[in-house]
């Protein structure tokens, strides 16, 4: 090399390097949470009701008016989010809209993992109180096209609204292998989620950009970035945090847990401005598998080590959420193994301890006990007609069409199996907490209440 | 299809290109078919069928290359026309430039992927979003090699940070600018395989 190329090549090498110092010398992180806005819970006044009385006396007749006081009653409500029949559903997730109905978010297909599933929406009219039609988002042919990759199928839709108020939306696209394979993929909408703009692929793995999934809902930092709870699974099972700039820009990954400790999917509880708790599903070989949670008091800056919690996990997702007085509720499968139980806890304490306040399902140890076919499927069908009202009214061909939907998937082996899983919970801006989870991999479930309702159920679980 | 895409599909397209070269054939080709081979291999690897092209296949399966790789590949494609047109086949650099830069993008793999994947708490991968020790330390190793008579490596280093810093690729990540699976696999092999022949020869 002559003189003159050995100076040209030091003059790139400076110059590379001062630009790239230049911009990495704006990369400051700050921490600390944004509080999400309190919800605005309209006082529900207790109900005036005015009974006649008809009485006789001396052959005469006399309208008495009775005017009563009803205490309110809260509201607890179940319906189906999803309607296409004969399809597997998992992974459901919602948002809330600016004109306050929840759009949900779904993958359904002929089954878990295959190149058929899409990533479903629908939305529930707060007022009418019923789910609309099903809409296909994307799905992995239409992600492969714009993706300009090979996409093998797509999984976990997790919706978030941006610093810009539009709606942000994660899913999963695996072209390599089973889940281990993912990465993540981000759709933007301008228009509430009517309609979506082309994907982005988001890095966030040096290794084929493998091994990060997405489950739980986003929240935000102080400085309006966004931190999305993430999980790897390919080598070793860990949970992190993505961080993204405004624009949906991946500008750092925090991890929370080392490697090994089968920490997966985890929910991050923003309590204020400094604390914050993650709870995470255990993956783990622990003989008695519990929710892990990891702690930060200094907004995200360092995570305490994964520490078991009071609750049970058989290796299944769980949801949570921070009610605006600080405690904080969970929806879990309470129990070591399966997922035919499905329970809402409360924690008053800051998660140290749990109480249940309502089991949502509950078929553990039917399995065995509905060995015969038909009284397998005749639990089913009450299952659906008490889930969602809508179903009773239905004639029964339409009905049998339901459990004809859900026997594939219930029957086998000579069993009933039941398995209600992945929670996903979010508080609207009036107080109503809504729910979504999977109901037997065949539709997607929604139980809706109010803040009086919680309140009530508080109420009656300190009393007893 | 944005540059990003372009430019992603285009290295795997180089790489295709560089097979065919490869190929015993296409080097009995006149001048003129084996431009039209070149072409026409560029087309069938860029071109989509039934919405998926096979650079977007080869994309999908192995992930975006890093730049050090589209570096290494633009050079092996240079060298090898080079060889077909006037059958001049000195390489373009001398073995010591080309195992420094193996030996560090293998030493880079080493230190990264099983950090990044799961071992322990600390995940070297996160320094590649901006960290100022990463670029410091990249910085001073390409003075060094520089100093030392070695030029390919600080080049190669320099090339990546630009690439990064003008964000050429998808990721936002420094660590994807100077390394990719392929490439590492490619490395660690060449870079065993040449310290084990050095040690014959040491034998001999």
């Amino acid at each position: 090399m002559s003189k003159y190329q050995r100076l040209s090549l030091l003059a790139f090498v400076l110059s590379a390097f001062s630009m790239a110092l230049f911009k990495a010398s704006g990369w400051t992180l700050a921490y600390g949470f944004r509080l999400p806005e309190p919800p605005v819970i309209k006082v529900v006044e207790p109900t005036q009701v005015t009974t006649q009385v008809v009485t006789r006396s001396k052959g005469r007749r006399h309208t008495q008016r009775i005017k009563e006081t009803l205490p309110a009653r809260g509201h607890f409500d179940t319906h189906f989010a999803s309607s296409q029949l004969h399809v597997q559903t998992h992974a459901a997730s919602m948002i809330e809209l600016s004109d306050g109905n929840v759009r949900a978010f779904w993958f359904s297909g002929s089954r878990e993992g295959a190149a058929d599933v899409t990533i479903n929406s629908a939305i529930f009219d707060v007022t009418q109180k019923q789910w609309g039609a099903e809409q296909v988002v994307t799905g992995r042919v239409q992600t492969q096209r714009d993706l300009h990759r090979y996409i093998a199928k797509v999984g976990n839709p997790v919706p978030m609204r941006a610093p810009d108020g539009s709606l942000w939306l994660f899913y999963v696209t695996v072209s390599l292998g089973g889940w281990a394979g993912s990465s993540i993929s981000m759709l933007t909408s301008n228009d509430e989620g009517a309609t979506w703009g082309a994907p982005r692929r988001l890095v966030t793995s040096p290794f084929i950009n493998i091994s990060t999934l997405v489950k739980a809902p986003p929240f935000l930092y102080a400085d309006g970035t966004v931190g999305v709870p993430v999980y790897q699974e390919f080598v070793s099972k860990f949970a992190e945090v993505l961080r993204l700039d405004k624009t949906g820009k991946v500008i750092d990954k925090q991890r929370l847990a080392a490697g090994g400790q089968g920490t997966l999917q985890p929910v991050v509880l923003v309590r204020n401005e400094l604390d914050a708790l993650a709870l995470t599903r255990y993956a783990g070989a622990d003989s008695a598998p519990r929710v892990m949670s990891l702690a930060t008091t200094d907004g995200g800056r360092h995570w305490s080590k994964p520490q078991k919690s009071n609750m049970k996990n058989p290796n299944a997702a769980l949801s949570a959420l921070v009610l605006p007085d600080g405690k904080l509720l969970a929806v879990l499968n309470d129990q070591e193994h399966g997922r035919d139980s499905l329970s809402l806890q409360l924690s008053a304490d800051g998660g140290i301890t749990w109480r249940e306040l309502r089991r949502l399902e509950e078929m553990g140890g039917l399995s065995q006990q509905l060995a015969d076919e038909s009284a397998c499927l005749e639990v089913v069908e009450d299952m659906l007609q008490n889930s969602d009202a809508r179903l009773q009214a239905l004639a029964a061909p339409q009905l049998a069409e339901y459990v004809a939907s859900a026997k594939p998937l219930v029957r086998s082996a000579s069993a009933c199996h039941f398995e209600f899983s992945y929670p996903y919970l979010m508080q609207a801006h009036n107080g109503d907490i809504h729910l979504l989870y999977t109901w037997n991999r065949v539709l997607i479930k929604h139980a809706v209440f109010d803040a009086l309702w919680l309140q009530q159920r508080l109420s009656q679980e300190s009393s007893q | 299809m944005n540059l990003t895409d372009r430019f992603a599909l285009s290295v795997w397209a180089l790489f295709g290109l560089w097979l065919i070269l490869r190929l015993p054939f296409v080097t009995r080709m006149s001048v003129t078919q084996r431009t039209a081979t070149l072409l026409l291999g560029y087309v069938i690897a860029m071109v989509p069928v039934a919405g998926l092209s096979l650079a977007g296949a080869l994309r999908g399966m192995l992930g975006d290359l890093s730049t050090t790789s589209t570096l290494l590949l633009s050079a092996a494609l240079f060298t090898r026309l080079r060889f077909l047109v006037n059958g001049n086949a000195a390489p373009l650099w001398n073995a010591r430039e080309r195992f420094s830069v193996l030996l560090f993008i293998s030493v880079l793999a080493l230190l990264l992927y099983p950090f990044a994947l799961g071992i322990g708490t600390l995940d070297p991968y996160r320094a590649g979003f901006g960290s100022v020790s990463l670029l410091l330390m990249l910085a001073l190793l390409s003075l060094w090699f520089m100093r030392r008579g070695l030029y390919l490596l600080p080049f190669v280093c320099a090339l990546s940070v630009m690439a990064w810093s003008m964000r050429l690729l998808e990721s936002t990540n420094l660590w994807d600018y100077l390394l990719d699976a392929p490439l590492a696999i490619y490395a660690i092999v060449q870079t065993v395989k040449a310290m084990l022949e050095a040690r014959k020869v040491e034998r001999v």
